[in-house]
C-alpha cells in the first residue's frame, strides 16, 4: 500500500469517527481512554483532547463506573466481546436513556490482549417504540380475551335460554291443559291462581325470547327475512290485542296511519316485534285516562313509525340510555323494575339492520314519544298484488334475492322530445336486461322485470346470484343502456346520458357481515340527479328553532330537504327557520322546515351529535325555484 | 270413519304426554314415539295420517327421522314441532315436503292455535 492509498484509508477512517453519532472509544488494558471520537467527548460536554488519558471514573458516578469497569475486566481479561449490552443511562444533559454498548477485546501480534475497542448507541427512541409495541401487545391480548369471554357470554346466554326453553313448554302446557279444563273442571279460585301462572309463564317466556334474540344479535346470528309489507295492514293486526289491553286499563289507544297503503320491504315478525314492544311500553307507563297514538308517515324516502304517550316519562338524562342492554331507567313509584331492560335494546339493534333510525324523546309527567324509521324503496308502491305475491314467493324461497332499481333521470324530457314509442323502448330495455342477465348471470329463473313506462323507473328482481356476480351484472347492464340510448340518439336531442350519476351503492347501510335474503342497489342513468334524490354535500347551515340558534353540517341536500349534523337533540316535527349560504350569495337563504327524524351519533365520549333529517315545508314558488337551481349547480360540481 | 291417527315424535316423555292430551281433545288419536326408532316402527305398524315431529332429539335429529319417514311414505303430512326458534328452515327442508314449522314456544302466536290450523291445512279437514 503507497502513502496515498494510506492517507486516503485514514481519513475515511477519520470521516467515520468524526461524523458518526455513536460514542467509539479505545481504551488500554487499564481501562484508560486512549482514543475517543467526536460523540463521545460531546456526550460528555467536552472535547476529545480533555478525555484521552482519563477513565470511565473521571466522568461518571462510581457506581455505573464501576459496573462498566467490570465489563471492561470481562473483555480484557477473556478476550472475548460483549455485544449489544443495553443498558439505562443518563446523558450529560440529565436525560435519561437507554444505550446499547458492544466491547470488542483488541491483540496484538501474539495474540495478546492489550485494549479494548467500544461502541455506545442511544437506542432510546427504539426502547420507546418496544414499549408501546409491547403495551399494544398487551392491550390487543387484553382484548382479544375480553372478546373472547363476550362470544362465550352470548354462547351462554344461547345455550341457556335455548335449555330454559324445554322445560317452561312443558309448564306451559300442563297449566293451559288444565286451565282449559282438559284435566277436568276448575272451580273459580283455581281459575284465579292458574291465570297468575299462565301469565307469569309468558312472562319467563318473554324474557327467554328476548336473551335469545340479545345473543342473537350479539353472534350476528339475526338474518332479515325480508318480504314486502303493507305497513298499514302490519300494524293493523295487532291493533285489536292492543285496543282492548288499552281499555282494560282505561286508556285511550289511537292509530293515525296514512290513507294510501305503502309497501316496503321489511322482516315483518322483527317489524312487528319493534312495533309491538313500543306500544306495550307505552301501555305500561300510562296511567288511567291516558292517551297512546301509533302513527306512521310517509316521509321523503322512508317510513316512519311514531308511538306516543301521555305517561309518566322520562328524565331527561335517563334517555340517552334507553337503548343500551340490560338498562331500565329510574321509574316513578309505583313502577318497580319489571323484565330485563332489552327490548329495545333489540328494537334499535333490529330497525338498525333495516337500516333505519330509532330515538326517543320525552317529558318526565308528559309523557314519550318513540319513533322508528325504515327506508322506503320506490319500487313498493307501484306493484300491484300479482307482482307483490310473486315477489313474496320469491323472497319466501332460501336464496338471496337482488332487487336492482334502474332510473331514468331525464325521463320527462326523453318523454317529450323522443319519438320513440315508449312501450318499445321499455320493451328495449327489458330485452337489454334479460340478455345481460343470461349472459353474466345465469340464473335458474330469468329475471323479474318490472318497468313502470310512465316514470322511466324499472325495477328488476334477481333470484340467487352471488353479490359480486350482481355488481357485474349492473356494471355491464349500464353499459349496454349507455350505448342503447346514445345510438338512439332520441329524436335529435342526445341529452347527456350515459354518466352514472351514482356510485353503484347499496342504500340501505348495514354491516356486510350481516345476512338478509333481500339485496337492494339502485343504477341511475341520465346527467341530471334525480329531483328527489338526496346528494351528498358538505354545507354549514344554521337551525332557528324558537329562540335557540344551532349550528350544523350538512350531510345532503335535495330540493326536499336536508340532512345535518348537529349537537343538540332537536324535537321530532318541530318546524324550524333554517339559514342556508348557498353559492356565491353574501346573505344566507331562509326556509322553514320540519324534523322528520333524528339519529344519536355513537361518539366515544365528547360531546353529543345527533344526525338530523328535515324536510322543507311551504316553499314559495320562488324558493322552491332557488333551491332547485341550487341543487343543479352543486350536482354539477359534483 | 275412524278418528284421524297422528305419530308424535317428540323424545321429552312429559311434552308428549301432554300434546296427547291436547290432541285428543281434539278428538284426534294421538300414537306416541320418544325417538326414531319406536317412530319408524310406529309408522309401519300403525299407518298414522300424520307426523308431528320435534326438530332436535338425542340420537336422531328431527331431519334423519324425516329422511327415513320418506324412504318409507312419500306422502304423509309431516308438521315440524320445535323449541328451536333459530330452525325454521333448514338445508334440505323444501325437498322434505314439511308442511309446517311450528315452534312449540314462540313470543308472536299461540303454539296451540298454530298447531291445531297446520293440522286441519295439512290434512285439509277438521279433526273428525
Amino acid at each position: 500500500m503507497n502513502q496515498k492509498d494510506i492517507l486516503n484509508k485514514y481519513r475515511l477512517l477519520c470521516e467515520l469517527m468524526d461524523n458518526i453519532p455513536d460514542v467509539i472509544y479505545f481504551k488500554d488494558k487499564n481501562g484508560r481512554l486512549v482514543y475517543v471520537n467526536r460523540s463521545h467527548a460531546k456526550g460528555l460536554g467536552l472535547k476529545p483532547e480533555q478525555v484521552v488519558g482519563k477513565t470511565d471514573f473521571d466522568f461518571f458516578p462510581k457506581e455505573r463506573a464501576t459496573r462498566m469497569a467490570k465489563d471492561d475486566e470481562y473483555v480484557l481479561k477473556r478476550g472475548k466481546a460483549i455485544i449489544d449490552k443495553i443498558e439505562r443511562s443518563t446523558r450529560a444533559d440529565g436525560v435519561d436513556n437507554y444505550v446499547s454498548t458492544t466491547k470488542i477485546p483488541r491483540f496484538d501480534k501474539n495474540g495478546k490482549v492489550i485494549g479494548l475497542i467500544g461502541i455506545t448507541r442511544d437506542i432510546t427512541r427504539r426502547k420507546i417504540f418496544e414499549q408501546i409495541d409491547e403495551e399494544k401487545n398487551a392491550l390487543l391480548k387484553k382484548l382479544k380475551s375480553a372478546q373472547e369471554l363476550a362470544k362465550l357470554k352470548s354462547e351462554f346466554i344461547s345455550v341457556v335460554s335455548h335449555e330454559l326453553r324445554t322445560p317452561l313448554t312443558i309448564v306451559k302446557e300442563a297449566v293451559a291443559i288444565i286451565f282449559d279444563g282438559l284435566a277436568g273442571p276448575i272451580n273459580n279460585r283455581q281459575t284465579e291462581f292458574l291465570t297468575k301462572a299462565r301469565n307469569n309463564v309468558e312472562r319467563l317466556k318473554e324474557m327467554i325470547e328476548q336473551l335469545l334474540d340479545v345473543s342473537r344479535i350479539e353472534m350476528d346470528r339475526v338474518k332479515l327475512h325480508y318480504s314486502l309489507i303493507n305497513l298499514n295492514d302490519l300494524i293493523k293486526d295487532s291493533s285489536d290485542f292492543f285496543i282492548k289491553q288499552a281499555q282494560d286499563k282505561r286508556i285511550k289507544l289511537e292509530y293515525n296511519l296514512p290513507a294510501r297503503d305503502i309497501n316496503i320491504f321489511m322482516d315483518a315478525e322483527r317489524i312487528n316485534q319493534v312495533i309491538s314492544n313500543l306500544i306495550t311500553n307505552a301501555l305500561k307507563f300510562t296511567e288511567e285516562g291516558g292517551k297512546v297514538k301509533v302513527e306512521a308517515e310517509v316521509l321523503e324516502d322512508k317510513i316512519r313509525v311514531g308511538v306516543i304517550d301521555t305517561g309518566i316519562g322520562i328524565a331527561k338524562q335517563d334517555i340517552a340510555k334507553l337503548f343500551a342492554k340490560f338498562v331500565q331507567v329510574a321509574r316513578l313509584p309505583g313502577y318497580e323494575r319489571k323484565g330485563l331492560g332489552l327490548g329495545l335494546s333489540i328494537a334499535k339493534e333490529l330497525i338498525e339492520r333495516h337500516g333505519g333510525e330509532v330515538w326517543a324523546e320525552s317529558k318526565s309527567g308528559i309523557g314519550s314519544r318513540f319513533y322508528f324509521t325504515l327506508p322506503r324503496f320506490y319500487t313498493a308502491n307501484i306493484l300491484n298484488k300479482e307482482v307483490k305475491n310473486r315477489i313474496n314467493s320469491i323472497l319466501g324461497t332460501k336464496v338471496n334475492v337482488h332487487l336492482i332499481n334502474l332510473f331514468i333521470i331525464n325521463y320527462r324530457q326523453i318523454r317529450s322530445t323522443m319519438r320513440v314509442d315508449l312501450k318499445k323502448l321499455f320493451d328495449n330495455f327489458k330485452d337489454i336486461i334479460e340478455d345481460v342477465a343470461q349472459s353474466s348471470l345465469r340464473l335458474k329463473e330469468p329475471p323479474l322485470i318490472m318497468p313502470d313506462v310512465h316514470y322511466g323507473e324499472c325495477s328488476i328482481i334477481l333470484e340467487g346470484p352471488a353479490n359480486k356476480n350482481v355488481a357485474r351484472f349492473c356494471g355491464i347492464l349500464k353499459e349496454r343502456l349507455n350505448s342503447y340510448f346514445v345510438k338512439n340518439d332520441m329524436g335529435g336531442t342526445l341529452i347527456t346520458l350515459g354518466v352514472l350519476s351514482y356510485p353503484l351503492e347499496s342504500p340501505i347501510s348495514i354491516k356486510e357481515s350481516m345476512p338478509a335474503n333481500l339485496y337492494i342497489k339502485e343504477i341511475r342513468i341520465g346527467s341530471d340527479r334525480r329531483l328527489y334524490k338526496r346528494l351528498n354535500y358538505r354545507l354549514v347551515v344554521v337551525i332557528v328553532a324558537g329562540k335557540s340558534h344551532h349550528q350544523a353540517r350538512t350531510l345532503d341536500i335535495s330540493q326536499r330537504g336536508i340532512s345535518f349534523v348537529c349537537k343538540s337533540a332537536l324535537k321530532t316535527d318541530a318546524v324550524v327557520d333554517i339559514r342556508l349560504m348557498m353559492g356565491r350569495e353574501k346573505v344566507p337563504v331562509c326556509f322553514k322546515g320540519r324534523i322528520t327524524w333524528i339519529k344519536k351519533q355513537e361518539v366515544s365520549g365528547g360531546e353529543d351529535a345527533y344526525k338530523v333529517g328535515l324536510e322543507f315545508v311551504n316553499l314559495k314558488n320562488s324558493e322552491s325555484k332557488k333551491m332547485k337551481k341550487f341543487v343543479k349547480t352543486i350536482t354539477a360540481k359534483a | 270413519m275412524g278418528k284421524t291417527k297422528v305419530l308424535l315424535i317428540d323424545d321429552e316423555y312429559d311434552f308428549q304426554e301432554l300434546m296427547s292430551i291436547r290432541m285428543g281433545g281434539w278428538g284426534y288419536d294421538v300414537i306416541k314415539a320418544s325417538d326414531g326408532k319406536e317412530a319408524i316402527d310406529l309408522l309401519l305398524k300403525e299407518n298414522p295420517d300424520i307426523i308431528i315431529l320435534d326438530y332436535i332429539m338425542p340420537d336422531m335429529d328431527g331431519l334423519e327421522v324425516l329422511k327415513k319417514i320418506r324412504e318409507l311414505n312419500k306422502n304423509i303430512p309431516v308438521i315440524m314441532f320445535t323449541a328451536h326458534p333459530d330452525t325454521k328452515s333448514f338445508e334440505g327442508s323444501d325437498t322434505l315436503g314439511i308442511a309446517a314449522f311450528i315452534p312449540k314456544l314462540s313470543a308472536y302466536e299461540d303454539a296451540q292455535s298454530s298447531l291445531k290450523t297446520a293440522l286441519n291445512l295439512a290434512l285439509k279437514k277438521p279433526a273428525c
